[in-house]
Parts: structure tokens; C-alpha cells; sequence
């Protein structure tokens, strides 16, 4: 039996498709690969879980990309801020890199299966934010333990308070923090639309999250298993993020209709000169390589002179 | 030797005193930046966290010199000194093997976070912060043998 | 092996082994069977760093210390019995909300029956209660503050479930707003019982006297602002929980090591001391409860558990009257920090999955220990009252019977009547 868990709460749609596809590998491979779920973050956080696969309590999780960047730094460069503008860009350079950052994570003994998309995060604030100038009033929140964000939000000129998942609706109602920066859907979600009153309608950031599997564990099951294992699996989370982007799109037609204005950005130009400042900054530290950026850049330039 | 002992205890009680003072004063620093100054430390939280899990094991390492753990402890107003005395012995015992099990592991953890030169806060390692585990553990293995020759010594005070 | 280790652990906790010992060597014997490597452990442990909430109790735990060193006792009720002493039953309402007050700011560490039980013992016999009744009362009320704020257990309660994941969480706040009423109606049936059983006694009651009242506010006035700063900042949502926490510390230390100047600043680092130790315990404890609740969850023992339950009880309220039972046995052997990390994380997946609110689950919870504080043979409050007014224990068995049907009949109503915890909360 393999042990994956999530902080994921149970009784979300994904939820139940992972409990059907974990059914659907059992019945092929006549119970020699079982798997057993614990949601709800039960097993604890995204680092907690890593540890647990380290000393092989667990087998797997399903984790945000961004807590993997110690098996292979660059499978951030989906992260950085202002670089898709659509999420047709995401599908192309996905289809060219997704294979490149996977066989990084092997190499780092990691074995991952199809990546979900979590969604473009926007910027949900208190008051309207449509300049570069209009972020020195933010106090936004960021996740805490998460030293690449608070690098990035800084480069932006924002005060940034880490607080913990669960403390941020609080943070909102008592003005200890002004402005969040999520996918709408998970804005909503989390009630956190009822303290906002403006979303920026910029893509800040691009999101999304992996099965991952320690390769000691992913090693133990037999080859022609593996291709059962690695095709369900691949499918269910190929599903699981076509969800997620129609799920976000719902939540930002809902988000008009429930109060919170859109406000369009002026000047894209310095915001991206401010994004692309702190790409460089990231490099700078050594937090993500030259080359894997370069080649993410690259082929996002050709494909934009393609169209 | 007993003066040696006498300079450890009062380290350690400063030790746990200063957790207390530096929770309280970053707390307070962290609210005033942020009401009056828009501002604080970023690592402030993390810290603070961090000192919780410091007055947690060296709270109960003093608690541990002093006997003075929450337990449960029904019988022993109830069975006889001569029944209960060997008993105490082994419970003594039973605590060293547990406390001791307990720091081995904590030191292959704390080896695993120095491997993976994970960050808690600012630059500050995780495995530092993880340290007053297998420390923690192991002063109170000892300090459960000791009380195995010490004559004097009772559960609960 | 698992049985037999088991048996062995439940013997060693019997005769007195720390607490902290007697879970960790459970969890270790759990994640042995289950052939998990022991380094899950000191993982468990370190997640004592995930939980903000936690922060608040060091925090608080030292501004009780300082304040169980400070005159406030006396303080505290020279201005009750001046405001509330005209009642009919007057002088024990006084005694009522004087210790609900203390205790919720103290912890329930023993220290209300103390410093405050010493001054309303002699008080309640002089203004004519029987020996007896005024014994049970003050040993009573030495717990009754538990389910107000900032109390440690209602606190602990809080992170303990947080840790959990729950699929309908709660805030810290709910849970304090959620204590109120269940409070306040211990306090009203009290007084109904206390003014009914005292009605042929010759009580002297005091009249209201506007100077002295406003002599006993002047005093105090230092310390009136106290639960404005807690409740009211935590109430309204202007202060997160540890810093209310820290602010309070601050201004506890301000005031009466500064302006009162009652608590020496050179005995400043042994009352540290001894805040941190018994903190440092409490903290430890939770640590290792946090591993054995992993093996709990590991092996799925809560779902087996509720299988197992679900095939005799059918209903959310036969499961409660179970759950009573269960807590007041526990509430008479155990105390309340052995019995709130022992408990929760069996007994709060049941309860969900019968329906019952974690908030609610939390009031019924704390008040079931409330009782336990002074329920034959274990209750703490028993040893320590029988000890600072020197009677024998069994006399204090018989004094605290009558409060504790009282405060039984309470706990009927705050199980049964859920809304009265959930009032003025949004919780379908
Ligand atoms: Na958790
Ligand atoms: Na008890």
C-alpha cells in the first residue's frame, strides 16, 4: 500500500476523482499497487509531508510546486511573475517544458505525474490598485515559509506579512493585511471575496501543484505496473487541472457580480519592468538558474512571434 | 562537581527566561512596527514560533530536574513504600530508554534538515532550530538515570 | 506485542510516570507495530512550530503568574462585594464572579481557591453562610472561569482541534464568544441554588454604599482596563490572539511590577521560572500528543472507532449522553490537561461525525472537566482546598456534592441546548 496525502480538505470534486483513478489502478493491477489517501492535511503541511516521504512514513503528496524547489530550483520558472499573459501561452510552453521539469524532479528523486494547474493568481486588495505606484499602500499577505515570495513581493515594493492559510480571512477583517494575491477560485473559496472590494486584472503569477511520489517508493512497483499507475494517474490530474481553469473562469464572472470591481492596470510597461527586475533579482540569488530561464523566455518569444 | 552542576541549572533557567523575554519583547516590537510603522521583520513570526518550540523543551528539561512533570499518578498514595519503590524504578527506567529512543531519532532528523540545508528563517537553518530536540531528549534520559541512584528523589513533589 | 506494551504503559502511567513519557512511548509502540520509522517522531514534535495560536500560551500562562503574585485578589473582591453585595445571596454572587473572573485569567492551575478562596471563606462565614456551604462554594468556584478567556484550556482546546484539520474549523474567538452563556449559566443557577439552600440562614447583606464603591474603583482602576484589552480586543477582532497575548503581558508587567509595584522586579526571573516550567510541560505534552494523534490517523483508528460505536448508537444525542459519561469518569481520574490531549483526538472525529459542532463539542467538553476539577477521588481543587484550609478531604467530598448536581444540571442543559453555545455565533 502507498500513503499519499494532501492538506487538501476531502469531499472536493478532485478529491473524488483521485479516489476513483487510486480504485482504478487497485482493479488493474489485480491490489498489487493500492493506495491510500489522507486529506485534509491530517499528515500535516507540504513540508511535513516531504519529510514523511523522506523517511518513507508517506509514499507521496499532492503539493504546491513551490514546495518542491529543493529536489530541482528551477520548476519555478512557471512562478515568475508577468511572464504568461494568457493561458494559451501556459498550454504551449507547458506542452515544450512540463517533460524537461519532470525529469529535473527525477533527478532530485522525486517522480511526478501530469501537473495540475491551480490557476493565474490576481491581486484581491481594499483599494484600487492600477499603478505600480498604487502597491507602497499594500500590506499583502503572503504564505509563511515561503522565503521566494516574500523576495518577490518585496521586488514589487509591498509590505509583506506572512501568516498561516487558515489566519488570512482574519487578517483581512482586521486590517492587519490589505490586499491577497490568489486564483479566484480559491478567493472565493476561502470567503476571502467578502473583505475585498478590487481585483486587479493582471495574471500576477501562474500556480499549480503536483502528485508527487518519492522515487524510493515509485521504484517498487513493477514496470508494466507502472505504465497502469503512471497512465491514471496522469489522466486524473490532466482532468483535475481542466477543472480547475473552468473553475476559475466561473469564479471571475461570479466576482463581478458579487460586489468586487475590476480595475484595469495602467502603464503595463513598468509593471513589467518591475517583474522582469525581479526575475533578475531571483537570479541573482541563486534561487533558479540563468539557463532554465533563458530557455523558458526563448520559448515563449517564439511562440509569440508565431502567432 | 555539585558547583558544576549548580552553574549548568542556572544557564539553563536563564536560558529559558530569555525565551520568555525576547518572545515577549518581539511580540511587542512586531505589533508597534506594524500599527505605527507599516512595518516589521519578516522572520519575526517564524521566531517567534520557534522560541515556543525552545520554552517547550527547556521548560520541561527544569521540570524534569525537578520532578515536577503533570502525571497521573493514583497509586502512589495507595500501595505500600516497600511495593511502590521498585516500581518507581522501573518507571524511572522505562522513562531513560523512551527520552533516549527519542533523542536517537531526533538526531537523525536534525541530520536529514543539515543534509537538505533547509531555511527556517532569514539565514537561519532549520537544523538549528531543531536542535534543542535531540538536547532536549537526551539532558532528560540523563537527568531520569540520575534519579534512579538518587534515594531522594519522588515522582511528584 | 502491541497489547502487551499497552498494558505495560497504562501500569507506568497509574504509578506516575510523566505524562509526557506515557504518550510518547504509546506513539512509539504505535508506529513501531506499524513498522514506521521512529524519526516520525521528532517531526511530530517540531510541528509545535506550525500553530500561531501557540504562541499565546506562554504569553498568557505569565501574565496569570504575575497576577497570582499581585494584591488583585483583594482588589477584586472589595469591588464586587461593593457593587453586587445588596443582592439577596449577594456575597456569593460576589464570590461566583470574583473566581470566574481569576480563573479564566490564571489558567486553572488551583491558584483561584488560593488567593481568592482564603479572602471569601472567612467573608462568606462572617456574613452568615454555614462552614459547610461556604467550604463547597469556594472550592467550587475555584474552576468556574474555565470556559471564559483568555483560559489556558479553552485555548489548548482550540489548537489541539486546529491541528486536526477539521472540515468545518472554527476561530479561537468563536470558541471564547461560544463560552459565554454556558458560563453565565453556571453562575445564575449557583446563585438560584445558593439564595434557595441559604433561606433560613440569617445572611447579612451590605448596602450599597456610593463612596465605597467608587473608593474600591479607584483601586482597582489600573486593572479595569485588563479585560477590555483581552476580551474586547480579541471580541472585536482588533488584536490577533498572541498579540492580545503579548499586550497583555506588557501591561500586567507595567502595572503591577511598575505602578502597584507589588511584584518585585528582582522576583521577576523566578516567576519566569516557574511560568516557563509548568508552560514548557503543558507544551511538551501537546508535542508528543501531536505523534500519537499521527498514529491514530496513520492507522485510522478514529474510523474504526466510529464503525465500532455506530453499530449501538444511532443518534447525535445518545452519543452525547455517552460522552458525558465517558468525560465525567475521565474528569474523576485524570486531569484536565491529560484528559484534553488524551481525549480530543478520539473523541473529536466521532463527535463531527455524529453532527455535533467542534465549538459546542468544546463548551461540553470544558465544562465536563470543570466538574472533574472537584469530583471525588482525583479532583485537584479537593487536594488543594483541603490543603490551604486545612480540612480533612472527606469533609470537602460532602460540602462540594450539592454544587456539583448543580453544576451537573448545567452541563445537561449546555449539552442538550446547543444554541446557547452557538448564539451569537454563524455556524449552521
Ligand atoms: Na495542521
Ligand atoms: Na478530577
Amino acid at each position: 500500500t502507498y500513503k499519499i496525502a494532501t492538506i487538501s480538505p476531502d469531499g472536493l470534486s478532485w478529491m473524488q476523482k483521485l479516489r476513483a483513478g487510486v480504485k482504478q489502478i487497485a482493479i488493474a493491477t489485480d491490489d498489487r499497487v493500492k493506495f491510500k489517501i489522507y486529506p485534509g492535511g491530517v499528515q500535516g503541511d507540504d513540508e511535513t509531508v516531504l519529510r514523511k516521504m523522506r523517511i518513507g512514513q508517506l509514499h507521496g503528496g499532492a503539493v504546491a510546486a513551490g514546495s518542491l524547489t529543493r529536489f530541482y530550483p528551477d520548476l519555478q520558472i512557471y512562478n515568475l511573475p508577468l511572464q504568461f499573459r494568457d493561458y494559451d501561452e501556459v498550454d504551449h510552453i507547458r506542452m515544450e517544458m512540463d517533460a524537461i521539469i519532470a525529469d529535473g524532479l527525477r533527478d532530485g528523486g522525486i517522480e511526478t505525474f501530469a501537473f495540475t494547474e491551480t490557476g493565474f493568481a490576481y491581486m484581491f486588495t481594499q483599494e484600487p490598485v492600477t499603478s505600480v505606484a498604487d502597491l507602497g499602500e499594500l500590506k499583502a499577505w503572503i504564505p509563511d515559509n515561503d522565503p521566494i515570495a516574500a523576495e518577490l513581493i518585496k521586488s514589487f515594493n509591498v509590505s509583506p506579512i506572512p501568516l498561516n492559510i487558515t489566519d488570512v480571512l482574519a487578517g483581512l477583517q482586521t486590517g492587519l493585511i490589505n490586499a491577497v494575491v490568489a486564483p479566484p477560485s480559491v478567493a472565493l473559496a476561502l470567503q476571502w471575496h467578502n473583505h475585498v472590494k478590487y481585483m486587479t486584472d493582471l495574471p500576477l503569477l501562474y500556480i499549480y501543484s503536483t502528485l508527487a511520489m518519492s522515487d524510493k517508493a515509485y521504484k517498487r512497483i513493477s514496470d508494466e505496473d507502472k505504465v497502469i499507475v503512471k497512465g491514471v494517474m496522469d489522466r486524473v490530474f490532466t482532468e483535475v487541472g481542466q477543472e480547475a481553469r473552468a473553475d476559475n473562469a466561473k469564479a471571475l464572472e461570479a466576482i463581478s457580480t458579487i460586489g468586487i470591481d475590476i480595475v484595469q492596470p495602467t502603464n503595463l510597461e513598468e509593471w513589467q519592468t518591475v517583474a522582469d527586475r525581479s526575475v533578475e533579482r531571483l537570479i541573482g540569488s541563486g534561487e533558479i538558474t540563468p539557463e532554465a530561464v533563458q530557455l523558458y523566455l526563448d520559448n515563449l518569444e517564439q511562440y509569440r512571434a508565431g502567432q | 562537581m555539585t558547583s558544576l552542576l549548580r552553574t549548568i541549572h542556572r544557564f539553563e533557567d536563564g536560558v529559558l527566561v530569555l525565551a520568555l523575554v525576547s518572545m515577549l519583547t518581539m511580540a511587542l516590537l512586531q505589533i508597534v512596527l506594524r500599527n505605527f510603522f507599516d512595518s516589521g521583520f519578516l522572520w519575526a513570526e517564524s521566531f517567534l514560533r520557534i522560541l515556543v518550540l525552545w520554552v517547550a523543551m527547556l521548560g520541561a528539561m527544569v521540570a524534569t530536574r525537578e520532578r515536577n512533570h503533570i502525571s497521573i499518578d493514583l497509586l502512589s498514595r495507595i500501595l505500600p513504600p516497600r511495593l511502590y519503590g521498585p516500581l518507581r524504578h522501573f518507571a524511572m527506567l522505562f522513562s531513560v530508554a523512551v527520552c533516549g529512543t527519542a533523542a536517537w531519532y531526533s538526531v537523525e532528523y536534525v541530520t536529514y534538515e543539515y543534509q537538505d540545508e533547509t531555511i527556517a528563517f532569514a539565514d537561519v537553518p532549520v537544523w538549528v532550530c531543531q536542535s534543542i530536540l535531540p538536547v532536549g531528549f537526551a539532558v532528560m534520559a540523563l537527568r531520569f538515570l540520575i534519579g534512579i541512584f538518587d534515594r531522594r528523589d519522588v515522582w511528584v513533589r | 506485542m502491541g497489547t502487551l506494551g499497552s498494558l505495560l504503559i497504562g501500569a507506568l502511567a497509574f504509578i506516575g510516570m510523566p505524562l509526557f513519557v506515557v504518550i510518547l512511548s504509546a506513539a512509539m509502540l504505535g508506529f513501531w507495530v506499524s513498522e514506521i520509522p521512529l524519526t516520525v517522531i521528532p517531526i511530530e514534535v517540531y510541528r509545535l512550530v506550525d500553530t500561531p495560536l501557540l504562541l499565546a500560551l506562554p504569553l498568557f500562562t505569565f501574565s496569570g503568574y504575575i497576577l497570582a503574585e499581585s494584591k488583585l485578589s483583594t482588589r477584586l473582591v472589595k469591588v464586587t462585594s461593593a457593587f453586587l453585595g445588596w443582592m439577596p445571596g449577594g456575597l456569593a454572587v460576589v464570590a461566583y464572579v470574583t473566581c470566574a473572573f481569576f480563573t479564566a485569567f490564571t489558567g486553572a492551575s488551583g491558584v483561584t481557591i488560593v488567593a481568592v478562596g482564603a479572602l471569601l471563606l472567612p467573608a462568606l462565614v462572617e456574613g452568615g453562610y454555614r462552614e459547610r456551604f461556604s467550604l463547597g462554594l469556594v472550592t467550587t468556584s475555584g474552576s468556574l472561569g474555565l470556559l471564559l478567556a483568555p483560559s489556558l484550556p479553552l485555548i489548548l482546546y482550540g489548537v489541539i482541534v486546529q491541528q486536526m484539520d477539521l472540515p468545518n474549523p472554527f476561530t479561537i474567538q468563536e470558541l471564547f464568544i461560544a463560552g459565554i452563556l454556558p458560563a453565565l449559566l453556571m453562575v445564575v443557577l449557583l446563585t438560584i441554588y445558593s439564595v434557595w439552600t441559604s433561606r433560613h440562614d440569617n445572611l447579612q447583606s451590605e448596602p450599597f454604599d456610593k463612596k465605597v464603591a467608587w473608593q474600591a474603583l479607584v483601586e482597582m482602576k489600573w486593572e479595569i482596563p485588563l479585560p477590555i484589552i483581552v476580551l474586547g480586543g480579541i471580541y472585536s477582532g482588533f488584536f490577533a490572539v498572541s498579540e492580545a497575548a503579548a499586550v497583555t503581558a506588557f501591561y500586567v508587567l507595567l502595572v503591577e511590577v511598575f505602578i502597584h509595584r507589588e511584584v518585585p522586579f528582582s522576583e521577576l526571573p523566578r516567576i519566569v521560572r516557574e511560568a516557563m516550567v509548568m508552560v514548557g510541560g503543558i507544551l511538551l505534552i501537546l508535542g508528543v500528543s501531536l505523534a500519537f494523534t499521527n498514529f491514530l490517523v496513520d492507522a485510522e483508528v478514529p474510523q474504526a472507532l466510529f464503525e465500532w460505536i455506530s453499530t449501538f448508537i444511532a443518534s447525535k444525542w445518545t452519543f452525547l449522553i455517552l460522552l458525558n459519561l465517558i468525560l465525567l469518569a475521565l474528569g474523576a481520574i485524570l486531569d484536565i490537561f491529560s484528559a484534553l490531549v488524551i481525549m480530543i483526538p478520539l473523541i473529536v472525529p466521532l463527535a463531527l461525525r455524529f453532527g455535533v459542532d467542534p465549538v459546542h463539542l468544546g463548551i461540553i467538553f470544558l465544562a465536563n472537566m470543570q466538574i472533574g476539577y472537584f469530583t471525588p477521588p482525583i479532583g485537584m481543587n479537593l487536594f488543594i482546598a483541603s490543603y490551604r484550609f486545612k480540612k480533612p478531604i472527606a469533609e470537602l467530598y460532602q460540602a462540594t456534592i450539592p454544587f456539583m448536581f448543580v453544576l451537573l444540571f448545567a452541563l445537561v442543559i449546555i449539552t442538550y441546548v446547543p444554541e446557547l453555545s452557538l448564539f451569537f455565533l454563524d455556524r449552521g
